[in-house]
């Protein structure tokens, strides 16, 4: 595995090195793909996503000054691309919380003993996620991603940092009656 | 939430991303608080239960061979030696050159008809003086980048490169040889033994205009051979002598707008001519004879020159260029007439 930093990597990749730009697309493929699927909930559009972000990492790999942070660089351009879409789309009229998407999901009383399967937690917290407003859910999103900090998740959305902080306290009291009201988590508290 | 230090640190704490200062700090108050701590539990427990059931689904390998595609054609455009031609300022003045470049061979000048005239019989090789002096492209005086971008351009096609002009002699005109009348160009107009040569970059059209009103406007004192009159006698020595001496000092904004001999510059050399400025046009209508290729095609532009050695004074290499513009087909009557209406070479 490279050692090199994305920043030097795109510094190599700038000059013509392209075995740089594929440890770079190893690196961060997946977890673009993923920040996409998330925010989109829709597998072709995020592979569309990622596939476009790095063409424009390409397309902008000659202006790349290494200063700024390649991640950041990374992942401005999948959230842009994100939101155009989202914005493109049709609003629907969202759901009432109790009925939405509860296929698969078991109902009523989920006691301990009624766990839901890897799979089926994970269509909900994806439906949980799509319940989000964009903003909330892209910066709830952008932290999950690996190292990625408070301060990086501002820059990235164009927000400060008190508005992320603020974005994200709303999401995860979203997420926590979303997934509460689909039986996961009942042992969360409700004390906020 | 109404705890202000929570508001403000609590998730950076269970993000980790407090000092250890910081982080002891509200550890200790959530110890303290209840609600707090009940408000830290529930978003810990969200935040696990998110990342505990992480999405598995991996983008598409073909993903990853679609950009990797792209990505080496990019890089190989960026190491090719030739990437700077694709950039767009380079693509711009490129296209714009070629683009210019056809418009002065193709549209400017009317090459279709003279192109499909080809000169059957061989031109006899060219006879070489080593007295001979002509003004060499670095003597043109430039005074503003713009204009030596001019020049330069001229510069780049040196009167050498058509085997017309010995390349050991091409110093520059002194300027107050010039300026005094002084200069060998005007002691002896007739120094430019060599044939002008014609080719299919004539514009006729404004030649003939000009030369039509430097008849009219042409000093009383200028004898009628060198407007070219059918009628006129062979033009004494004396007069060409006092036809040129007669030609005032040329000023400098002359030169700074000399541009290279493109088809306008014999029409410019003959207005010249006819405000008596006749070491200018001299220079300006050899530079544009120098400027024809070595196969001249176009039998008007010979006769042309013709017209224009005939207007200098020069009958014996008007009759010469007119000779040639008699082996071509096109031009065959026209200069027949011209020959027969030329005066006699003076002894």
């Amino acid at each position: 595995m490279d050692e090199r930093s994305d920043e030097k990597l795109m510094l190599a990749f700038q000059k013509g090195d392209t075995k740089a730009f594929e440890i770079l697309l190893t690196r961060h493929e997946r977890d673009v793909y993923r920040f996409a699927l998330r925010m989109l909930g829709d597998s072709m559009q995020a592979e569309e996503v990622t596939q476009e972000t790095f063409l424009r990492v390409i397309q902008s790999a000659a202006n790349y000054k290494p200063k700024a942070g390649f991640r950041n660089f990374l992942y401005r351009i999948a959230r842009n691309l994100c939101i155009d879409i989202l914005r493109r789309r049709p609003r629907e009229p969202r759901p009432p919380a109790g009925d939405a998407g509860q296929e698969g999901i078991p109902d009523g009383n989920p006691g301990p003993e009624n766990h839901v399967g890897a799979q089926q937690l994970r269509s909900a917290i994806r439906r949980a996620l799509l319940s989000l407003p964009a903003d909330q859910r892209e910066a709830f999103l952008l932290k999950e991603v690996k190292d990625m900090k408070l301060q990086d998740v501002a820059t990235i959305t164009g927000a400060n940092l008190n508005t992320v902080k603020s974005r994200l306290r709303y999401a995860l009291v979203r997420l926590r009656e979303h997934l509460a009201e689909q039986g996961i988590g009942k042992e969360m508290g409700h004390g906020m | 939430m109404e705890c202000k230090l929570c508001e403000h640190k609590l998730l950076e704490y269970l993000y980790g991303e407090l000092g250890e200062a910081d982080a002891s700090a509200m550890e200790k108050h959530l110890e303290e608080s209840e609600d707090c701590r009940e408000a830290a539990e529930t978003f810990a427990s969200v935040l696990e239960t998110v990342a505990g059931a992480e999405d598995d689904e991996d983008p598409p390998p073909s993903l990853h061979t679609r950009i990797m595609g792209h990505a080496e054609e990019a890089g190989s455009k960026r190491r090719s030696p030739w990437a700077w031609v694709f950039r767009p300022a380079v693509t711009t003045v490129v296209i714009g050159a070629i683009t210019a470049g056809v418009y002065y061979t193709t549209i400017r000048v009317k090459p279709t008809s003279y192109r499909q005239e080809r000169i059957v019989s061989e031109e006899k090789p060219l006879a070489k003086s080593k007295q001979r002096r002509t003004l060499s492209p670095s003597t043109i005086e430039v005074d503003s980048p713009k204009k030596e971008a001019k020049s330069q351009s001229f510069r780049a096609r040196p009167l050498e490169s058509y085997g017309l002009i010995e390349q050991e002699e091409a110093e520059p005109e002194p300027r107050e040889a010039l300026e005094k009348g002084t200069s060998p160009m005007l002691a002896r107009p007739d120094a430019l033994e060599e044939p002008a040569l014609a080719g299919d970059l004539m514009d006729e059209e404004r030649v003939y205009r000009m030369a039509g009103e430097k008849a009219e406007r042409v000093p009383s004192d200028v004898p009628a051979a060198v407007l070219g009159k059918a009628d006129s006698a062979q033009r004494p020595e004396r007069e060409r002598r006092a036809f040129h001496s007669a030609a005032p000092p040329y000023s400098r904004h002359d030169l700074a707008s000399f541009k290279a001999p493109v088809p306008e510059t014999i029409a410019r050399g003959l207005d010249l001519v006819s405000e008596g400025q006749c070491a200018e046009a001299e220079k300006r209508v050899e530079a544009f004879a120098a400027e024809y290729p070595k196969e001249p095609i176009c039998g008007t532009g010979w006769l042309e020159v013709a017209r224009c050695f005939l207007k200098k004074g020069d009958v014996a290499r008007a009759r010469e260029a007119a000779q040639k513009a008699l082996k071509l087909e096109s031009s065959a009557k026209e200069a027949q007439a011209f020959l027969e209406s030329l005066p006699p070479i003076s002894p």
